[in-house]
């Protein structure tokens, strides 16, 4: 404690020793059109090297000595603007960048971001450009987000064609995904094919594997902060897209000229409303009395609002909504019998926020928000018989609900002390409403109730309060560290968990081009994810810890060289090593099926390890750009209890020994652009039957039934999975705006990828099962204004 | 409902995928015993002793692999008693010793190729008692159940039971592995150690009917359950109708209640479960072996056995 204070103590002396006269510089930096705030953009002296960024609502403070300066800010896409500054006092200025001419293509800079890739003193964070994200080639004609994050270093997929992400060792549920700040539970459509994230609402994205920022908490393997655009303030403008599957409009612009902006965007799949009048024509054809009717759609929403009292202070209220429904429904109808079946399921996310920044003072900043965060799946099945000749009549109605429900207030801070220390502090407190399993069946012959009304209701309530503070200390050029604080109360049913998770990084530049970055965090999850395991079903269930039921640790450190080289390219080696408690699994033996009644028994907590190396060389600029990753990483589990796998340590699932991502995008003139992802990795793991016999309690042939004996836990590596994925795209101007047309074509050389295998009839031969062929797509998109 | 989606999903990615091999080159188990054996006082003890194979390995139509060569020997209480004799009707090895009460009994089965397996059982369990038996058949949905109540004293210790319906339906085996629970003095015994269990009511399987008294060590314990009586033969439901008119339809056979020990308890409840797993289930599903070097279990039981006859009440049409 005594050593506690000391270090407290000798922070605040260095803190004050530099208080000689600091000239501060702050202000919002916009796009010049759109007035769109520009998240992340640059700030650097180019007479030294110390710079900034813009926060999350675009707003930088930059602090000097020197009252001339000259000042460069800088944005991905966006031409750079250079100030010539001579300051007597403090100064708010607010700078406004513009597109970065266009020569008939699309041309990805990101300049600034070669310079944050060095001058970042976080090791685990990434950005991802956006534009790449919507350039990539695409699966079923949509962009995807998680499908781009995926061929990050240090991140795996899952199943084939899922988006599922398995960052350094951890599991699916470990991953924070927040839109505007608020968390999506359950980040997938199509079982996981597609994301929620509709990229054309996206203004930027940041992704942690590592070294989290004090402000983050809530998972343990990563978090992914993705802000959506506010919409442009100088004119009403859109666009269109409709791809195999979907459709998709955006809408955005001024309501009130320079105050208040709104954007739009909503996508939805068409399939069904194609489908719709051909199965009643067909059952019209028929001219039978059996009716069959079949739905399928998923739908996004992302809406925003912003309005801007004045220069400092602003109010946003935003709402997104995302659905998948699937409904199946027979009926037969013949003489004097009649039958129907409706089964129905659905499922999806509604968030909703209000949230408030102000600039308290100079280089003060707060914003407050207040939201309403929900996570619903429901089933329902319902059938009717009636036969008047046998005298018979039956219904039943069988209806499952499970989802979780969050209020959400949140109080954050930045604070500019001076030009060697940033604050960050705050508090959130969530209420949670967690509704595992709502389940209820009952049926009815000849009027009479048939089988007792089944019901099972699982509700829990929880709250969780949080509050962090953090310290970006810049002592020289080259010298930063981050410190942090996270103090995290979580209470349910009478059960009340603290953890105080520390987070530490620094970046020591070695030369102007070269860092060496470490850091270290702790990470506490209190909520677990119960599902099959291989897709994100609406089965799956979201529960929180218990009395039995721990949170999950994770500690992670991690450390590496990050290197900017000329023609904007950066090249990082980064190794980590994480170790996780409390991780949860079905024991050996048990069905994932299991309803969540007594969950807690069938399954058990254990240990994690992981470890890797990652390499990363990434292009910003230039006729061709993208990156080129590769991940050599172990990961490991061993649950004490001997309910798995005897207590003995085995590999991970996902243990997925080498990685290798190319992505690249290239422009070849005359609105003809070229994109392509090839990705080869070590096969997953899986369990083989590694003996079976005949069941030796066989009365009959019909009991003979084969028995399988398995030895270790995931003791088949799946054979190597690559694929090439390649996008053509072809721009031209037309007389509202701009056009597109984009043939993608997924898994191009059709190589047969097992997502699954299992024992053949012969011999040292398995049988292998592959989902995913040579899937081409064609897609067209307006840009009007 | 859960299971269905979760099936569906697959079913439908099993139409929609591409089947192809793949070679395995891993290691694979060596081919052992498989060893059946349930002992019980002053009965003949019979060994059913099978092998297992690498996946893919069994010989065509090799659907009952018995190992006829084996040196199968017993030893009471550790002194050397008899080898046992192949029993080339029943397919099955015999002893001419009954063990009695208190015996240890240790056994090894050896032979070249699959080696040497040992094991043991000590024949001290008692008797079940039970304070009331009664059946009656029920029809639901055109289906016959067979609702069984019954009450069990517990005389404390750790306890293992086995109750099992041995059931003809006109010379027809009736299959009774569905089960519904209905009732139960202490919530969550018969099917604590199941993995396959419906979410709609207490259903599910127990092929096997085993549970423990953790839960009603020293009480009595209460029991009812349906069961869903399933006939082995084809056109059963035209025959079933038939049955169901005629007035000498009978349901043969009794019902068995046991005591057994943990070596059978753990291997039926575990090998339960891996028969009504699904293929896609993607946790390996382990089963509990008590015999060294081999697969399978020697335990022993001490059983009561109920005829249906005596204990069936009038039938219930519903």
């Amino acid at each position: 404690m005594k050593r506690l204070f000391l270090f407290l103590f000798c922070i605040l002396i260095f803190a004050s020793s530099h208080a000689q006269k600091l000239y501060k510089i702050t202000g919002f930096i916009y796009d010049a059109n759109t007035k769109e705030t520009l998240i992340g953009a640059t700030i650097r002296n180019l007479q030294g090297t110390t710079g900034t960024t813009a926060n999350v609502y675009g707003f930088y403070t930059f602090t000097t000595k020197s009252n001339t300066l000259e000042l460069e800010y800088s944005y991905v896409g966006y031409e750079k603007k250079v100030m010539k500054l001579n300051l007597t006092k403090d100064t708010t200025i607010d700078v406004y960048l513009s597109v970065a001419s266009l020569i008939q293509e699309v041309v990805v800079k990101d300049v600034s971001a070669s310079r944050r890739y060095v001058t970042e003193n976080i090791p685990g964070k990434m950005e991802v450009n956006p534009q790449i994200v919507s350039s990539m080639p695409t699966l079923m004609g949509e962009s995807d987000l998680l499908k781009a994050i995926q061929t990050l270093p240090g991140v795996k997929n899952g199943t084939e064609g899922s988006s599922g992400l398995y960052v350094r060792g951890g599991n699916v549920d470990q991953n924070l995904y927040l839109i505007d700040g608020i968390e999506v539970y359950n980040p997938n459509h199509l079982m996981g094919f597609i994301s929620t994230f509709n990229t054309d609402a996206i203004k930027n994205i940041d992704f942690y594997k590592g070294a989290f920022p004090a402000s983050y908490s809530g998972r343990a393997s990563s978090v992914m902060d993705v802000r959506t655009k506010d919409g442009a303030n100088d004119k009403i403008k859109g666009d269109f897209s409709i791809g195999l599957i979907s459709a998709k409009v955006n809408l955005e612009g001024p309501l009130i000229k320079d105050k208040t902006t709104f954007s739009l965007s909503f996508r939805r799949t068409y399939m069904d409303l194609i489908l719709k009048p051909i199965i009643y024509f067909e059952n019209k054809r028929d001219g039978d009395d059996s009716d069959f009717d079949f739905q399928y759609y998923f739908t996004d929403i992302n809406a925003k609002v912003k309005h801007r009292f004045n220069a400092k202070n602003s109010i946003t209220a935003s709402f997104y909504m995302g659905r998948d429904a699937y409904g199946i429904e027979m009926t037969d109808d013949y003489m004097d019998s009649y039958s129907n079946t409706d089964a129905s399921v659905s499922w999806g996310n509604v968030i909703a926020t209000i949230d408030y920044a102000a600039e308290l003072s100079s280089g003060f900043f707060s914003n407050l928000s207040l939201s309403y965060n929900k996570y619903f799946s429901k089933i329902s099945n319902t059938n009717d018989m009636n036969d008047d000749f046998e005298g018979y009549n039956y219904k039943s109605t069988y209806n499952y609900n499970s989802g979780v429900e969050d209020i959400t207030l949140k109080n954050n801070y930045n604070y500019y002390l001076n030009g060697w220390n940033t604050f960050d502090f705050g508090f959130n407190y969530i209420y949670h409403h967690y509704t595992p399993e709502i389940t209820s069946y009952y049926s009815f012959e000849d009027l009479h109730l048939n089988t007792a009304p089944y019901k099972v209701d699982h509700e829990k309530d929880a709250n969780e309060f949080r509050i962090y503070v953090e310290d970006v200390m810049t002592f020289t050029d080259k010298l930063s560290l981050r410190e942090g604080l996270n103090y995290n109360i979580y209470s349910v049913e009478g059960k009340t968990y603290s953890s105080l998770q520390p987070r530490f990084s620094l970046r020591y530049s070695i030369i102007d081009a070269l860092s060496f970055k470490a850091g270290y965090s702790l990470m506490n999850q209190n909520i677990h994810l119960l599902s099959n395991g291989m897709f994100s079903l609406p089965t799956d269930m979201w529960l929180p810890v218990t009395g039995k039921i721990k949170p999950i640790t994770a500690h992670q450190f991690s450390a590496g060289l990050f290197y900017e080289w000329k023609y904007d390219i950066n090249m990082g080696i980064e190794a980590y090593y994480k170790k996780l408690y409390n991780v949860i699994d079905y024991k050996d033996g048990v069905s994932s099926f299991a309803s969540s009644t007594d969950w807690e028994n069938l399954v058990s907590q254990g240990e994690g390890k992981a470890y890797g190396i990652e390499f990363n060389v990434q292009k910003n600029a230039g006729i061709v750009s993208g990156w080129i990753s590769y991940t050599l990483s172990w990961a490991t589990r061993q649950y004490a209890d001997g309910t798995i796998n005897n207590g003995k340590e085995f590999y991970d699932r996902y243990d997925v020994r080498n990685q290798l991502n190319i992505v690249l995008t290239s422009s070849l003139g005359n609105g003809w652009n070229v994109n392509c992802a090839f990705v080869v990795n070590s096969g997953s793991r899986t369990n083989i039957p590694v003996a079976n016999y005949y069941n030796p309690l066989a009365t009959n042939i019909d009991n003979m039934f084969l028995v399988n004996i398995y030895g270790e836990k995931n003791n088949l590596c799946l054979p190597t999975y690559h694929r090439l994925d390649i996008g053509i795209t072809h721009s031209k101007k037309v007389k509202y705006g701009e056009r597109a047309w984009t043939l993608s074509v997924y898994n191009a050389y059709n190589h047969k990828n097992a997502f699954l295998v299992m024992n053949s009839e012969k011999p040292n031969v398995l049988t292998a099962y592959s989902i995913m062929p040579i899937i081409p797509t064609l897609s067209y998109s307006l840009k009007f204004r | 409902m859960k299971k269905i989606i979760i099936l569906s999903v697959f079913f439908s990615l099993f139409l929609a995928s591409c089947e192809y091999e793949i070679d395995y080159n891993g290691q694979l188990a060596d081919d052992k015993f498989v060893v059946a054996a349930f002992l019980e006082e002053d009965s003949t003890v019979n060994f059913t002793i099978s092998h297992s194979a690498k996946p893919g390995m069994y010989l065509e139509n090799e659907q009952s692999p018995r190992v006829e060569n084996a040196d199968v020997n017993m030893y009471v209480n550790d002194q050397w008693k008899e080898k046992l004799s192949y029993n080339s009707l029943f397919r099955m090895y015999s002893s001419t010793y009954r063990p009695q009460h208190n015996d240890k009994i240790s056994f090894t089965i050896e032979n070249e190729r699959y080696g040497k397996a040992e094991g043991s059982t000590r024949m001290n369990l008692t008797n079940p008692v039970v304070d009331s038996i009664s059946a009656h058949i029920t029809v639901v949905d055109e289906e016959d159940r067979l609702v069984l109540y019954i009450e069990i004293q517990d005389d404390g210790g750790e306890n293992y039971y086995m109750l099992l319906p041995d059931l003809k339906y006109c010379d027809d085996m009736v299959d009774v592995s569905y089960v519904e629970v209905l009732q139960e003095s202490v919530d969550g015994v018969f099917f604590e150690k199941s993995a396959v269990t419906s979410v709609i009511g207490k259903k599910g399987y127990n092929e096997y009917g085993v549970f423990n008294n953790n839960k009603f060590r020293n009480q009595k314990f209460v029991l009812k359950l349906s069961y869903y009586l399933n006939r082995w033969y084809d056109d059963f439901i035209e025959d079933d109708k038939k049955h169901r008119k005629s007035d000498d339809v009978t349901l043969k056979g009794s019902v068995v209640l046991a005591k057994i020990d943990k070596n059978a308890y753990e291997y039926l409840y575990t090998l339960s479960n891996v028969v009504h797993s699904i293929p896609v289930n993607t946790s390996p599903m382990y089963i509990n072996n008590s015999v060294s070097n081999a697969y399978g279990f020697v335990g022993n039981k001490k059983t009561i056995k109920f005829n249906i006859a005596d204990i069936l009440q009038e039938k219930e049409e519903k």
